[in-house]
C-alpha cells in the first residue's frame, strides 16, 4: 500500500515541477496558465495519496471536489484576465508586461 | 452573544446577492447598502469584545466556527479598516464604474478574511483565503487599466505557487495528523516527543514560504510593489492594511504558535526574515518616486517589524507584533487614501511633479502628518508604542543588534516619508496645480476617521493593549 | 500494472501540455491528463472525484482554454525562448532525480498508522463534517461570477470615452 502513495505523490511532485517549470521559463501568457493548471493536476494527485495514506479517500474526496471547484473559478477568472491582457496590449507576451519593474 | 459570530459571516454574502438590485435601484441604494454591509460586522466585532473570555463557539447551519481572543484582534482591524475603505469607495468608485460590481468584491473579500478568521479547520483556512485571493485579483484589475491587469496577472500566477505549497504543507500535516481540525491537530501533533519529524519539518517550510509570499516577506515580496499601487486606493488600502497580515502574518501565527510543535529554526528564520524586510523594504522605498509605490515597500519594511517580534518570541516581541498589526493597519490604510485623494485630483502618482498642495487640500495633507508620525514612529502616536515594545522584546531576548537596527529603519522612515511631506504637500505649489480643489467630502470623512483612531491608539494606547492585544499575545504564547 | 501505465500516462500528457507549438494541442492535452487523472481517481473509489474531475476539468475548463484560445488568435503570441521547449528532456531528468531522492526520503519519514474507521459516507462528510467548506464554495462562486462580469465590462467604459 504504501508504495503505490509514494508513487501516487511521487508523480504529483513530478507534476508540479513540470508546472513550475512552465511558469518560471514560457512566456505566453495561455501557457502560463495552463503551467497552473498543470500545478493543480499535482497537488490532486499528492491529495489522493494522502488519503490512500490514511486509508480515508472518503473524506480526502470531499477535499478533491472543493479544491477542482476552487481551480475551476481560479482558471476563469486567470481567462477573463488574459482576455484582457489582449484587448489592451494586443499580445500574449509575458514580456512585453514590463511596464512594471518589481 | 455568540450569535454575532454568524451575522459577522453572513451579512456580508446576503448583501452580495442583494447588490445587483440595489445598484438597479440606483447609486444611493448601492452605497447604502454597502456601507450598512461593511458597518454591521463591524460593530458586532466591537460588541463581542467585552463578551470573548476564553473563547467562543458557533455552529452555522452545521459548520462549526470559534472566536479567541487573536481572531478577534484580527477582526477588529479587517472590519474597522474594511468599513473606512467602503465609505472612502463610494464615492472614489464613481470614476471607474461598475458600482455595485466594486462593492460586491469588497464584500467578498471582507467575507473571506473574516471567515479565515474564525474558522479552525486548516482546509478552510486555505479554502477561504482563496475566495479574498480571487476577489483581491480581480479589485487589482478593476480599473482596466495596462498597469492593473498586468500586475493582477503577476499577483495570480505567484499566489498560485503559492497556494500549491500551502496546500502540500497541509497534505503533509493530514498524512501525519489524520486531521485538519486545529485543536485535534494540536493534540495528535504533540504527543509524539522527541525531535519533530521530518515531512512536519517540511511541512514548515512549505508553510514558512507559501504565507510568507501571501505576506510579502522579503525574498517572496516581488508581486507587492507592484500590486498594490496598481490598484484602486480603497483596494490598495485593504491590500497593504489588512489582507497581507491575514493572509500571511496571522496564518503563519495560528500554524506556528498552535498547531505544530515548538520548532526553534522557525523563531530564527522569523527573525531573520523581518530583519531583512525591514531594512530592504525601507531602503527601496527611499529610491521611489511614485507615492503608491512608496508606500508599498514601506509595508515590505512594517510587515518586516511584525515578522520579526513574532520571531523574538517572548511576550513583549508579540504585544509588539500584533499591536503593530493593528496600528499599521489604520496608518498605511490611511497613507493609501491619501495617495488615492492626490490621484484622484491631480491624476498622477509621480511626487516630483506634485508639491504645495497643503493649501489646495488642507484635510488630506493634515491626515497625512498624522500618518506620517504614526508610522515613524512619533509620540504619542499609536506606532511609536508598538514599536517601542518589539524594541524592548527584541532586548529582553538580548537581540541588541536587531533592536538597534529597528530603531535606526524606523528614523530612516521618517526621513522618507518627510521627504513625501515636503514633495507633496510643502513648498512651492506647482502651476499646474492651480484649480485643484480638495477631495470629495465622503473621501476626507474616511481619512479623518482613521487619522482620529491612530492618535486616540497612541494617547490611550494602554487600554487597547491590555484589552485586545495582551490576551492574544498570551493565548499565542500558550499555545505552545 | 495498470497504475504505472496511468501515472505514465498522465505524465507524458503533462509533458505533452508543455511541449506542444500549437496552443489548441496544448489544451487538449491537459483534457486528457484530466481525464486519466479521473481515471486514477475511480480507481481507487473516489468516484464523485472523478465525475467532477472528468466533467469540470476535463470538460468546462477545456472549453474554456479554447474559447480564450480562440478569442485571442489574432495577438501576438510571443515567441518561447530557447530555454523554453528545447531544454525539456534535460529538466525533465534532472526533475525525475530530484522526485526519485524526495519519495526515497519521505519512504522512510512515514509515520506508522493505525488506520480509523474512517469519516463515513460522501454525503455525510460532504454535508455534515466539512459544511464550512460549502459556504466557502457558494461565496467562491459568487466571486467568481462578479468577477469575470466586472472584467468583461471594459467595452462599456470603452465606449463611453469614444
Amino acid at each position: 500500500m504504501n508504495n503505490e502513495v509514494l508513487l501516487l505523490f511521487g508523480c504529483g511532485l513530478l507534476l508540479m515541477m513540470v508546472g513550475v517549470y512552465m511558469l518560471v521559463l514560457y512566456r505566453n501568457l495561455i501557457r502560463l496558465i495552463i503551467g497552473v493548471e498543470v500545478v493543480a493536476k499535482g497537488v490532486t494527485l499528492v491529495f489522493l495519496a494522502a488519503g490512500l495514506f490514511r486509508q480515508d479517500v472518503a473524506f480526502i474526496q470531499v477535499l478533491i471536489v472543493t479544491f477542482i471547484i476552487v481551480e475551476t473559478v481560479l482558471a476563469a477568472v486567470m481567462l477573463a484576465l488574459v482576455v484582457g491582457v489582449h484587448r489592451i496590449y494586443g499580445s500574449l507576451d509575458i514580456r512585453h508586461l514590463s511596464k512594471l519593474k518589481g | 452573544m455568540e450569535s454575532f459570530i454568524g451575522w459577522i459571516l453572513l451579512v456580508p454574502p446576503v448583501a452580495v446577492l442583494l447588490m445587483p438590485w440595489a445598484s438597479r435601484l440606483g447609486r444611493w441604494a448601492a452605497n447604502t447598502l454597502a456601507v450598512v454591509a461593511a458597518g454591521l460586522p463591524l460593530y458586532f466585532t466591537l460588541r463581542l469584545i467585552p463578551a470573548v473570555g476564553g473563547g467562543l463557539e458557533y455552529e452555522l447551519f452545521g459548520a462549526r466556527f470559534a472566536l479567541d481572543s487573536v481572531s478577534l484582534l484580527f477582526l477588529v482591524v479587517v472590519n474597522a479598516v474594511a468599513f473606512a475603505c467602503m465609505i472612502y469607495a463610494t464615492s472614489y468608485v464613481s470614476h471607474l464604474g461598475g458600482r455595485g460590481k466594486f462593492f460586491a468584491l469588497l464584500l467578498i473579500m471582507v467575507f473571506g478574511l473574516n471567515a479565515m478568521l474564525l474558522t479552525r479547520d486548516l482546509f478552510s483556512l486555505y479554502l477561504f483565503l482563496e475566495v479574498a485571493s480571487i476577489a483581491s485579483y480581480v479589485l487589482v484589475a478593476f480599473g482596466l487599466e495596462h498597469d492593473g491587469i498586468e500586475s493582477a496577472v503577476k499577483y495570480l500566477l505567484l499566489s498560485s505557487v503559492a497556494t500549491s505549497m500551502v496546500l502540500i504543507g497541509i497534505m503533509l500535516v493530514y498524512m501525519n495528523a489524520g486531521t485538519l481540525e486545529f485543536a485535534s491537530l494540536a493534540a495528535a501533533l504533540e504527543g509524539t516527543g522527541g525531535p519533530v519529524p521530518g515531512m512536519l519539518l517540511l511541512a514548515a517550510a512549505l508553510f514558512i514560504a507559501g504565507f510568507g509570499l501571501k505576506a510579502a516577506v522579503m525574498p517572496f515580496h516581488a508581486w507587492l510593489p507592484d500590486a498594490h499601487p496598481s490598484a484602486p486606493a480603497p483596494i490598495s488600502a485593504m491590500l497593504s492594511g489588512v489582507v497581507i497580515k491575514v493572509a500571511g502574518v496571522y496564518a503563519l501565527a495560528r500554524i506556528f504558535f498552535g498547531i505544530l510543535p515548538e520548532i526553534g529554526e522557525v523563531r530564527t528564520v522569523f527573525l531573520v526574515l523581518g530583519t531583512i524586510s525591514m531594512i530592504a523594504g525601507a531602503v527601496l522605498a527611499y529610491f521611489q518616486r511614485d507615492f503608491k509605490r512608496i508606500l508599498a515597500y514601506s509595508s515590505i519594511s512594517q510587515i518586516g517589524y511584525i515578522l520579526l517580534g513574532l520571531g523574538l518570541g517572548n511576550l513583549l516581541g508579540l504585544i509588539g507584533a500584533l499591536f503593530h498589526v493593528f496600528n499599521h493597519a489604520l496608518f498605511k490604510s490611511l497613507l493609501f487614501l491619501n495617495s488615492g485623494a492626490v490621484q484622484y485630483r491631480l491624476g498622477t502618482r509621480d511626487i516630483e511633479q506634485m508639491g504645495g498642495l497643503e493649501n489646495r487640500m488642507p484635510v488630506t495633507a493634515a491626515t497625512s502628518v498624522f500618518g506620517t508620525l504614526s508610522i515613524a514612529g512619533i509620540p504619542p502616536f499609536n506606532g511609536f508604542w508598538s514599536k517601542l515594545f518589539i524594541i524592548m522584546g527584541a532586548l529582553a531576548a538580548g537581540q541588541t543588534a536587531v533592536a538597534t537596527l529597528a530603531i535606526l529603519v524606523s528614523v530612516f522612515t521618517l526621513g522618507y516619508f518627510l521627504i513625501i511631506q515636503r514633495k507633496v504637500f510643502f513648498g512651492h505649489l506647482n502651476e499646474k496645480w492651480r484649480d485643484i480643489r480638495e477631495a470629495p467630502a465622503v473621501m476626507s470623512l474616511a481619512v479623518i476617521l482613521l487619522a482620529a483612531t491612530c492618535l486616540l491608539t497612541g494617547v490611550f494606547f494602554h487600554s487597547v493593549t491590555s484589552g485586545i492585544v495582551e490576551p492574544a499575545a498570551v493565548i499565542l504564547l500558550g499555545g505552545n | 500494472m495498470l497504475l504505472w501505465v496511468l501515472l505514465g500516462l498522465l505524465v507524458l500528457l503533462a509533458v505533452g501540455a508543455c511541449v506542444f507549438r500549437d496552443l489548441l494541442y496544448v489544451a487538449i492535452s491537459l483534457a486528457l491528463a484530466s481525464a486519466v487523472l479521473a481515471g486514477l481517481l475511480f480507481h481507487y473509489g473516489a468516484n464523485i472525484a472523478g465525475v467532477f474531475e472528468l466533467s469540470v476539468c476535463a470538460g468546462l475548463i477545456t472549453v474554456l482554454f479554447v474559447s480564450t484560445v480562440s478569442m485571442t488568435k489574432d495577438s501576438d503570441q510571443g515567441k518561447e525562448t530557447r530555454m523554453g521547449r528545447g531544454f525539456i528532456p534535460l529538466f525533465l531528468l534532472v526533475f525525475i532525480g530530484l522526485d526519485i531522492f524526495i519519495v526515497r526520503w519521505l519512504a522512510g519519514a512515514l509515520p506508522e498508522i493505525v488506520p480509523g474507521a474512517g469519516s463515513g459516507s460522501f454525503q455525510d462528510i460532504f454535508w455534515t463534517l466539512r459544511s464550512a467548506d460549502i459556504l466557502g464554495q457558494v461565496v467562491l462562486i459568487l466571486a467568481g461570477v462578479f468577477g469575470i462580469s466586472a472584467l468583461f465590462r471594459l467595452k462599456a467604459k470603452e465606449k463611453k470615452h469614444e
